[in-house]
């Protein structure tokens, strides 16, 4: 017999098999005797195999472990077909109908009818035997449960079948995440009720009961839009003894929700039930569970759980409004809840719902403690009116009272968080500025005058004051209010005694900054100078010192004094404590060196900034933010498509931390311009320089400094877009408020004149732009040698003003010279220019 | 126990496991399976197919750091074999107490397989041997599926075959099966 095919006949029969399958039942015999035709043997195997498969009831389909009674049940039968009939007496209880059966329980409504009552509950007969003792302590701690978000404990008992059960309230509600769904709710109204449900749970562990199976389905929504938990500690129940061998419990809790402790069979704590909140949160919230793996395999699923940290909710969102609204606090609160080490966890449900809370709020959440702007706002805005009271805490320590701080732990926190912003971490950026409206601008303000006004009328000793005003000061440097961080400046330094240089030092610098950042350059020149004479001052003092008095000059337009200052500082090889002044220091070196048309050594030095915001605090966005729009700045004229993806990544990181109207966000949007422009974006670069005027006018007044660059800057783009009478006005709209805004030999009013006088050259008014030219040239030669490029522009467009006027001797040797001594970038920025200025000496004709 | 741990030794080289496996970690995974088995099995009742991956799986959370098992199809392969033999364990041991007339397995192995089941899942046991035979791969896709309680997926990734396969493998090793099981005499 062929029982025993060869390989090839094997391989036949098998295909002819498979291809049988395919077949309806009828045709299949046919289909064989035609494939495997004159061979009988092989055809009446192939047969066998397919009667044999026809036959299959499915049982080698189970798996060995499977049961065969009511597997698909998996509840050990009880009554008919595993079930208790409509009728069925269980204790007091009448069984009315079957609700819905999970793996090890079965649930029924049930009814109760007494005198002048009728009494619903929700009836789960549990599939298991169980220790009878145990179940009666978890039955009355479970009774003790009385919360409105949770199904309350009525009843339970034993059938007489030795089954457990128990009977709870009667939920009539849809699963929390159907009816999300259903009633469409936004995020807003989704976080509200995890609130409500993480209130629940919280008082659960309050009773030291842990749910460890909470889920979609155990949680309803009434139809008045209430969450309700169901099932509190019945995972418990099912769980048999308490030895650690069998803690193992994968089984009990259902696996997508469960937490690495469980799965791992390590001790369940209250922080299980955070990191199961922090999964339905998740999905509620993104769409996605955490942890979900392609497929649906269980080993891959509880393997995701225990090795693979859950991605930022926001990542799994489809819709992309959603993601935004989860990135930031959400993320970082979901993240926490679902770290695997409980211990990183939340301590309780009770925090979590805290921190949904202070989101809602719009307030500081503790997930995102380290990211150092935004504990700068969150301090201050949570703590608005103890921010005095807080910091003194902090200074008493510092005077050597540190028991005292001790003996107040549960203030602690707030206070270190107060000191992280007191630390003068403020004074470089302003956090306040974080939401467009302008409103978390408003709260530090509002904090520090509340702080100042209180500081007033208190009876601290004279030493704290000085260093409280200090801290003040800096803060009002933060939010650029250079005035009244002056005068707290100035009255830290009158009450700090005139050997006391520890709290002096940083009161001065305060001043100084302020003083320079009111462009009150004469007043805080002579501060710095005298700093620097200081010999008391260690290295950092002294580096911090030379930067400052650095961007002060370059502020004034004091370049090369700028760039000597700024080389006074010495770093050693990077250590990331002054690795963000060090960036800082070559930020505005770079712009510095920029500014003089040093194009090479600055790129070189804003390059070096990045790399060191990249290596040493890649955290802080703000920080790299800052470096990279100094990068693209300095690359901008070389090579702009490399530029504009650092703007816009700066743009970004800007808009996301600090809102749009921060001035970080403004100019760097402003630069971004620019660099569309020179890519020939013109109508996306004008319209955004546009929006950008009217920020800043809306930010610093029409007549600001700030104003007066973007101005000026749209003239440029006009001019470039020989849009000439546009150009002009702007021009000199530009020219008028730097004006009102700068001092009269400042470089930056020579910029508008420049073009200007390009403008005019274009139009024919040569006499017109020798005028301007002349002016410029003044202008420019009390801030730059005459070898910077901006002069070398104003002598190449004299020279083109020369030959305009007639001349093709003289002029037309210099113009070329002109040409010549221009580095290669403007060369070619200008050549267009250069071209229509020789042209007309070539072939001379009326100018247009 | 011991002429069953041979089988499993058996059963790796059939597979072509061993160069891959170790005699030190062929002990611990069967060891391990049989604990796990036992543990879950004294939990309460939960369907049967995710109690045996969690079998499975729970002895893939024990053995996790064992580095011979970082590979996932290896061990996953590895580890259905080793249930198969772990499984084919008990019910001999389980019918032999009965024979020597003891009320029935110690409440250490209850109900690890139904008792309705032991003459089924020994069959398949003693024709694989035979389909090993025909099709090397239909064993190892009953191993997974049957013994190792795996889906179609999973089984697809420890034997890094695609599902269509597995899936082809099986309606051929099941109906193979159900021939050769309906051709045996009744106890």
């Amino acid at each position: 017999m062929t029982d025993r095919p060869t390989p090839e006949q094997f391989i036949r029969i098998e295909a002819a098999f498979h291809d049988a399958l395919d077949l309806p039942a009828a045709q299949r015999d046919a289909f064989l005797e035609s494939v495997l035709d004159g061979e009988p043997g092989l055809c009446a195997l192939a047969r066998r195999w397919l009667r044999a498969h026809e036959n299959e009831n499915a049982s080698l389909d189970r798996p060995a472990l499977a049961r065969t009674t009511d597997a698909a049940d998996g509840s050990i039968p009880c009554g008919s077909k595993g079930g208790l009939d409509a009728g069925t007496s269980v204790g007091v209880w009448r069984i009315v109908r079957r609700l819905a059966r999970g793996g090890m329980s079965t649930v029924y409504l049930a009814q109760r009818d007494g005198p002048g009552f009728r009494q619903l509950a929700a009836l789960k007969l549990i599939a298991a035997d169980a220790d009878a003792r145990r179940f009666a302590d978890e039955r009355r701690l479970l009774a003790g449960l009385d919360h409105p978000g949770i199904a309350r404990l009525i009843d339970g008992g034993i059938t007489d079948e030795g089954r457990l059960w128990l009977a709870t309230d009667y939920v009539e509600g849809e699963p929390i995440d159907r009816y999300c769904h259903s009633h469409q709710l936004d995020i807003r109204a989704r976080v509200a009720l995890l609130i409500e449900v993480a209130a629940a749970i919280s008082y659960a562990h309050a009773h030291l009961i842990v749910h460890r199976d909470i889920k979609p389905a155990n949680i309803l929504v009434t139809s008045d839009g209430r969450a309700r938990l169901l099932d509190f500690g019945i995972a418990k129940l099912l769980e048999p003894g308490t030895e650690s061998t069998t803690r193992t419990g994968t089984l009990a809790m259902t696996p997508q929700y469960a937490a690495p402790e469980q799965i791992l069979g390590q001790a369940i704590t209250a922080q299980t039930d955070v990191h199961a909140l922090g999964v339905l949160a998740c999905e509620l919230l993104s769409g996605c569970n955490p942890f979900a793996v392609d497929g649906d395999s269980l080993i891959k699923v509880t393997r995701a759980i225990v090795d693979r940290e859950a991605p930022p909710p926001s990542s799994l969102c489809t819709d992309a409004a959603r993601a935004r609204a989860l990135r930031g606090d959400l993320d970082a609160i979901l993240l926490k809840a679902l770290r695997k080490k409980p211990t990183d966890r939340y301590a309780s449900a009770a925090r979590f719902a805290e921190d949904l809370q202070n989101h809602l709020a719009g307030e500081a959440v503790s997930a995102r403690r380290g990211s150092r702007s935004y504990r700068l706002v969150s301090t201050l805005r949570r703590h608005r009116w103890a921010f005095i009271a807080a910091s003194a805490i902090v200074v008493l320590a510092a005077a050597g009272l540190s028991w005292r701080l001790q003996q107040l732990t549960a203030e602690r926190d707030r206070a270190n968080a107060v000191a992280g912003f007191l630390g003068g971490l403020i004074s470089d950026l302003d956090p306040g500025a974080r939401n467009s409206e302008d409103a978390g601008r408003l709260g530090l303000a509002d904090v520090l005058d509340a702080g100042r006004v209180r500081l007033a009328a208190s009876s601290l000793p004279d030493p704290l004051r000085a260093q409280l005003l200090t801290r003040l000061a800096e803060g009002y440097n933060g939010i650029v209010a250079w005035d009244k961080a002056a005068s707290s400046a100035r009255a830290a330094l009158a009450l700090a005694d005139e050997s006391d240089t520890a709290s002096r030092l940083p009161a001065t610098l305060a001043l100084a900054m302020a003083l320079s950042g009111a462009e009150r350059f004469a007043d805080a020149e002579p501060i710095y100078r005298q700093l620097e004479a200081n010999p008391d001052l260690d290295r950092a003092r002294r580096n911090q010192v030379a930067t400052d008095y650095g961007s002060m000059l370059l502020a004034a337009g004091r370049l090369p004094e700028a760039l000597a200052a700024f080389d006074r500082a010495q770093y050693d090889p990077v250590s990331s404590f002054d690795a963000v002044q060090q960036a800082a220091n070559l930020r505005f070196r770079a712009t510095a060196l920029s500014r003089l048309g040093r194009t090479d050594e600055a790129i070189a030095s804003s390059r070096k900034a990045l790399e060191l915001a990249n290596e040493y605090f890649a955290g802080d966005e703000i920080q790299r933010g800052i470096c990279e729009a100094n990068f693209a700045a300095t690359l901008r004229d070389r090579d702009p498509e490399q530029a504009a993806p650092y703007y816009q990544s700066a743009l970004q990181r800007f808009h996301r931390v600090l809102g749009a109207n921060h001035p970080n966000s403004i100019n760097a949007e402003n630069n971004y311009a620019l660099v569309l422009a020179r890519l020939q974006r013109f109508g996306e670069a004008e319209a955004l320089l546009r929006a950008n005027i009217a920020r800043r006018i809306e930010r610093s007044g029409a007549d600001s400094r700030e104003v007066g660059e973007a101005q000026q800057n749209l003239a440029a783009l006009l001019c470039d877009r020989q849009r000439y009478d546009a150009c002009m006005t702007a021009a000199r709209e530009a020219g008028r408020t730097l004006a009102s805004s700068l001092p009269e030999e400042h470089y930056l009013r020579a910029f508008p004149l420049l073009t200007l006088a390009g403008a005019q050259l274009a139009t024919g008014a040569a006499t017109d732009a020798r005028r301007t030219l002349d002016r410029a040239d003044s202008i420019l030669a009390v801030a730059m040698p005459a070898d910077a490029l901006p002069r070398k522009i104003v002598s190449a467009r004299q020279a083109m003003v020369e030959v305009a006027l007639g001349d093709c001797g003289a002029a037309l040797d210099r113009l070329e010279a002109a040409r010549g001594a221009l580095d290669e970038d403007s060369r070619k920025r200008y050549a267009a220019e250069f071209d229509r200025a020789s042209a007309r000496c070539v072939n001379p004709s009326p100018p247009p | 126990m011991n002429e069953t741990e041979s089988g499993f030794e058996r059963g790796i080289a059939e597979a072509g496991l061993s160069a891959r496996l170790g005699p030190e970690q062929r002990q611990l995974l069967y060891a391990e399976l049989k604990a796990a088995a036992r543990r879950q099995r004294r939990k309460l009742g939960a369907p049967g197919t995710l109690q045996t991956t969690a079998v499975v799986h729970e002895a893939w959370l024990r053995l996790r750091n064992h580095a011979e098992f970082v590979d996932e199809a290896h061990f996953m392969a590895s580890a259905a074999l080793a249930m198969r033999y772990v499984i084919i364990d008990y019910i001999r041991a389980a019918r032999a107490g009965k024979r020597a007339g003891q009320a029935g397995p110690n409440i250490e192995d209850f109900m690890l397989v139904e008792d309705a089941r032991h003459a089924e899942v020994l069959a398949v046991h003693e024709a694989l041997g035979d389909l090993a035979a025909l099709k090397p791969r239909c064993v190892h896709v009953v191993e997974c599926r049957y013994f190792g309680g795996y889906t179609d997926a999973e089984t697809a990734e420890a034997l890094a075959v695609d599902e269509r396969t597995v899936r082809r493998d099986w309606l051929f090793a099941r109906a193979w099966l159900r021939d050769r099981l309906d051709e045996m005499p009744r106890e």
